[in-house]
């Protein structure tokens, strides 16, 4: 029901009092109540004149102001609610505000934007009377390109979820789950089997408790290769090596019932390499091996527009990537990656620590040949996650996000080669509590 | 304001009880527009049940009438707009407050209160209709007399004053039902 219906069915109802009671006074009422109705409706014919203005370029939840100039042009005062028409994803304030007669304002309010590219119109300016009686909407002619940018905080949200979470899942699966379905031999049942391997019909037969062991396919060694060439050592604050080391150090600690043995190599070849065992002073070794000096750069990955051009050109870089190993006796550049993968015998275990942008091709064509051989899982620090934030401008955000949109076709690609998993620097506490459990 | 205190002198005037609660009725303007009409229309009702007006001719009655009508229209204005008084307002209210013990300044007073408030509106249409409907209404009691002060006509001159608003109100949305003007929604909700 609207509020004039109410009105006039107030006046209706006191018509009909009046008539049927005889009394005048309802009457009157009634009439009077008519003439106000009609001279207020009368009275509005509101005019606004108003415009918008807004940022095309905007940060994914960052609360962007929106400036509306509005003035009253009508001869009355109105009230005056402001409704965005926004996208999906977006919120927006609603502010309300009296105008006065011929009064010009200007209104700032609140706008929270979701990811991805728009076109906002502008926004419905619902004018009513003083009285709330009368509406009339006006809608501010306006149209705005807008691009949202995604917020580092995103990224890194986006960046740790599912795929991160699949590391653990994967390894588990990979070395605790899988069981060959050929059982080995009978045993008595000790404290701590499964009850799930009870054979029970050799537990009917012998009146005690008998488990089934079955070959365990993870009777095979397990190999972490970590890379530690110029991409993974690149970073001021926090290289990928550093983690990557840490990585490979916690998971060796992790397997300690396992047999695990650890290859570093650089772009040109094996720098270090220690055998599979289940000794305990493994993890020793293995720190020593991996002190790493980090490569000095300001950014990861790909260079940016405006960084400092006191290098060689494409031309001369890619000269010196075929000549130099071959001048160091190498078979060619990214060999050590291969070189490393030739170590672990058939049937292992093989897991990849690596940056998947330095050598993308070589390293999709090796887990490929290398699936039909052996169990992989390949483990790649995610750049952005390893990033500066007190760097951030916001050209280098979107920078930043046109490179993780390229890492996400790559991550894809690989996981249809071997389960993939990109971590960040804080999934290790994560990865250290699945693997725990 | 000054409708709600133009309702309660009234009330004293002429020793009403429902008209006494005309300011607690404008105090429920507070919590909303909408639950202001249903009491405002509740009050109305009330009104009619307990005030009585037999015939237009009888002069005295017919002041204190428009006294009563007048306020209850600018009553229900102010609790519509929910503006505060200004100094204006206040020297009024006392001009109407007077006439609870002087009967005479009363309706002028309320007249005038009731003038100065809708000139806000700047509705030129608005007064024609207003004006010209007024007129039909006056010429045609003023010509009908003789038929409509005879005892037991007060059913008949209920029906004219009806016919005369629908009359009024028709021509007005005629003209303006091409404007784009919407009517608000009722809903019960605090007011802000």
């Amino acid at each position: 029901m609207r509020r004039v219906e109410l009105l006039l069915l107030l006046s209706f109802l006191l018509f009909v009092q009046g008539y049927l009671l005889g009394n005048l006074l309802p009457a009157i009422m009634a009439y009077a109540l008519v003439i106000y109705i009609t001279y207020i409706r009368a009275g509005f014919r509101p005019s606004v004149l108003a415009s918008r203005h807004l940022s095309e370029s905007m940060q994914e939840g960052r609360r962007e102001t929106s400036r509306l100039v509005v003035k009253n042009a009508g001869e009355a005062d109105v009230r005056i609610t402001v409704k965005e028409k926004l996208p999906p994803g977006f919120s927006a304030e609603t502010p309300e505000f009296i105008l006065r007669r011929g009064e010009d304002r200007e209104v700032r309010y609140a706008v929270i934007p979701a990811r991805g590219s728009y076109e906002i119109r502008g926004p419905m300016l619902d004018v009513q009377d003083m009285r709330g009686l009368f509406f009339r909407n006006f809608e501010v002619d306006s149209v705005v390109r807008v691009d949202v940018y995604p917020s580092l905080e995103r990224i890194r949200e986006e960046a740790m979820a599912e795929e991160n979470i699949r590391l653990a899942e994967v390894l588990k699966e990979s070395l605790f789950g899988i069981q060959a379905p050929e059982i080995l031999f009978l045993r008595r049942f000790q404290e701590g089997d499964e009850t799930r391997y009870i054979d029970w019909k050799a537990t009917a037969r012998l009146g005690e408790l008998i488990v089934k062991e079955f070959m365990r396919e993870d009777e095979g060694e397990i190999y972490i290769i970590l890379d530690a060439g110029k991409e993974m050592r690149k970073g001021i604050k926090s290289s990928k090596i550093d983690y990557a080391s840490t990585l490979a150090l916690v998971l060796a600690h992790a397997l300690k019932k396992h047999r695990v043995g650890l290859v570093v190599h650089d772009d040109y070849g094996v720098l270090h390499k220690i055998d599979p065992s289940r000794s305990p002073d493994r993890i020793e070794r293995m720190a020593r091996v991996l002190t790493v000096p980090p490569a000095v750069a300001e950014l990861l990955s790909v260079k940016v527009p405006d960084a400092e051009s006191h290098r060689l050109s494409d031309a001369g870089r890619r000269f010196m990537r075929n000549i130099l190993p071959l001048v160091r006796g190498r078979r060619g550049a990214h060999s050590g990656l291969s070189e490393a993968a030739a170590i672990p015998p058939t049937g292992s275990f093989l897991i990849f620590i690596t940056d998947i942008t330095s050598h993308t091709g070589e390293l999709a064509r090796l887990l490929a040949e290398l699936r039909s051989r052996h169990r992989v899982l390949l483990v790649t620090p995610n750049p952005i996650l390893f990033y500066d934030e007190s760097k951030l401008t916001r050209d280098k955000i979107l920078w930043l996000y046109r490179r993780y949109v390229e890492r996400e076709r790559l991550i894809k690609r690989l996981n249809s080669i071997v389960p993939t998993v990109d971590v960040g620097p804080s999934d290790l506490a994560e990865v250290l509590r699945k693997v725990a459990e | 304001m000054i409708g709600a205190l133009g309702l309660l002198a009234a009330g004293v005037v002429i020793g009403n009880h429902t008209l006494i609660i005309a300011p607690l009725v404008y105090i429920i303007s507070r919590f909303g527009r909408d639950i202001y009409l249903i009491a405002f229309s509740a009050f109305c009702i009330a009104l009619g049940y307990t005030l009585e007006l037999r015939t237009i001719y009888d002069l005295n009655s017919l002041v204190i009438s428009t006294a009563i009508v007048l306020s209850a229209i600018l009553m229900l204005d102010e609790g519509l707009t929910n503006r505060g008084p200004g100094r204006d307002e206040f020297i009024l209210s006392a001009a109407v407050l007077t006439g609870a013990v002087i009967k005479s300044v009363l309706l002028p007073a309320i007249v005038l209160a009731t003038v100065l408030n809708f000139r806000r509106v700047h509705s030129w249409r608005g007064a024609a209709a207003a004006t010209i409907s007024l007129s039909i209404v006056a010429v045609g009691f003023v010509v009908l007399r003789n038929y409509l002060g005879l005892p037991g006509t007060t059913s008949t001159q209920v029906a004219i004053l009806g016919a005369t608003a629908v009359l009024t109100v028709i021509p007005v949305w005629l003209m303006s039902r091409n404007e784009g003007i919407g009517w608000t929604v009722f809903e019960l909700r605090k007011r802000g």
